[in-house]
């Protein structure tokens, strides 16, 4: 479970990123964050993946409060989160292959089982059959797809994906949050954000943003069809 | 602890995969470290080899032991007796004054005349030693002033305090060379490590994003400058071999013509053991200071 308790981010020089936000995320929910740019949703799943502290207020993840964590702490929570991005993030001077196992090496995982989780990530996304290719080649649906799969190689608890289908066409979006709602169905936390709400007939919870300020905590029973 | 390893041998591939995928910009690398090295090395080499050269010339160390006018001679076959007695001593030769009135005539003498007419000189031995030791010969001086037959001696040793205080002073600039050129090489791999950690700028933050530590990260590029350093001193000792291989040659060649022997000896295996722990430990520490100031960078970036 995660939990915000009156949280601010400020960075020096800049208005306050995030303003007062208090909400509740629970294992194995779909949460949407929405909001224009600059709303602060971005700095809302970075703070929620422990890579920043929040300025002021308590994060709360698995009874560990993040505000107050030391950096090798906050290291090893954030092996609990599997992490995706608008701009994909991968290494462009390393195969498919290498990209997924990237995180595995992080997490002390070598050999026969680190080979088994890697090809069981491509499969899940469907690039199996393109582990030696360079991600410079693959296309940029294909290229998140990879990203998705090195976010899932260490079989985290929760999904974080900002914007992850920003750069790609309607196809390729659809392709991509349908992967995400499979592991959602599974279990997993995947919390997206994105500047519009995907049209689905699924349990979500929506969080929308403006300013930096939290205007809507939609609890996930809302959108099921009436 | 298996992890550990692993986790290690992982850093040492992508470090090799990194300097092998640019090979063009190691091999500079490597040049470089490698002459800069050798700028102090050859100045050792040099040191070394004046060292060796001084220590060969250096039994030609003399003392003049000039004797009173009226002595007896048992004092003399005494004297004469502890001298060869002692082991500083490496060559002895007595000359009476009558003789070496004979030799300053020659030289004084001015269209046949003398300018000097009664012989001023005394008998006198001219001692070599087997040593340059200040203490020692000091001590020895001492021992002779006992000696109720000797008026005076002298120690022809100016040349030997020269020759000292040159290769004192040449130790002195070799040091400071070393590590004015060594401070260098440090800023040259530090910057080369710090532009590579910068080009690596992604792979930095993706694995911080995953939970890598900062000792993770620094790990590859501690072993990339672990290899600058071998790398150099492996071109580094080339360059001295092929200097001394070169210089020998031709010194081979001319040797029938001077008439002596002008080779130089190579360093000591410990010479260059050294230089190789110290491009190590300058690669590994350059490396380790400019990955951090990166690591720092992309923190506050983030």
């Amino acid at each position: 479970m995660i939990r915000f308790d009156q949280v601010y981010k400020r960075y020096p020089g800049y208005q306050e990123a995030l303003q007062n936000i208090s909400l509740e995320i629970l294992p194995g929910e779909l949460v949407f964050v929405t909001g224009a740019s600059g709303a602060g949703k971005s700095t809302l799943l970075k703070v929620l993946s422990s890579i920043e502290k929040p300025s002021s207020g308590t994060v709360i993840f698995e009874n560990f409060n993040l505000s107050q964590a030391k950096d090798n702490t906050l290291n090893k929570i954030r092996k609990k989160f599997g992490m995706v991005f608008q701009d994909h993030k991968l290494l462009y001077d390393r195969n498919c292959y290498e990209n997924v196992a990237l995180p595995l090496a992080v997490n002390n995982i070598f050999g026969e089982e680190a080979e088994k989780r890697v090809r069981a990530a491509l499969d899940k996304v469907g690039l199996l059959n393109k582990e030696k290719m360079m991600p410079i080649t693959l296309s940029g649906g294909e290229q998140q797809r990879l990203a998705i799969a090195r976010a899932i190689v260490c079989r985290p608890s929760i999904i974080i994906a900002d914007e992850p289908t920003g750069n790609l066409d309607k196809g390729y979006a659809n392709e991509i949050m349908n992967i995400f709602f499979s592991f959602q169905q599974v279990g997993v936390t995947v919390i997206i954000s994105t500047h519009e709400l995907p049209n689905i007939s699924m349990r979500f919870k929506h969080l929308h943003l403006e300013n930096g300020q939290l205007k809507l905590n939609q609890q996930p029973y809302d959108q099921l069809p009436t | 602890m298996i992890n550990f390893l692993l986790n290690h041998i992982e850093a040492f591939k992508v470090a090799f995969r990194r300097l092998f995928y640019a090979k063009a910009a190691s091999l500079v690398m490597f040049l470089i470290i490698g002459i800069t090295t050798c700028l102090p090395m050859s100045a050792l080499l040099f040191l070394e080899n004046i060292k060796q050269a001084s220590s060969q010339i250096e039994y030609s160390a003399e003392i003049s032991i000039f004797l009173i006018n009226e002595y007896k001679d048992d004092d003399l076959n005494t004297f004469n007796s502890f001298l060869k007695e002692q082991p500083i001593v490496s060559k002895i030769t007595f000359e009476k004054k009558e003789d070496a009135w004979v030799k300053l005539q020659k030289k004084i003498m001015i269209d046949g005349d003398s300018l000097i007419e009664k012989n001023p000189l005394p008998d006198s031995f001219y001692l070599s030693l087997a040593t340059l030791d200040e203490n020692e010969i000091d001590y020895f001086i001492k021992e002779l002033k006992e000696f109720a037959i000797i008026d005076d001696v002298l120690l022809d040793s100016a040349w030997v305090n020269k020759l000292n205080s040159i290769l004192s002073l040449g130790e002195l600039i070799i040091n400071f060379l070393g590590i004015l050129l060594l401070s260098v090489l440090a800023v040259i791999i530090g910057n080369t490590i710090r532009l590579q950690a910068l080009s690596f700028k992604d792979e930095i933050e993706v694995s911080k994003l995953i939970g890598a530590s900062n000792a993770f990260i620094r790990r590859p590029f501690l072993y990339t400058g672990i290899f600058y350093g071998i790398g150099g001193a492996i071109v580094a000792i080339a360059i001295i071999k092929l200097m001394i291989f070169i210089f020998n040659y031709y010194a081979y060649v001319i040797e029938s013509i001077l008439g002596f022997n002008i080779s130089i000896n190579d360093l000591l295996i410990t010479h260059y053991l050294t230089m190789i722990i110290i491009t190590i430990v300058i690669g590994w520490l350059a490396s380790y200071f400019s990955t951090n100031r990166t690591l720092s960078k992309v923190k506050n970036n983030s």
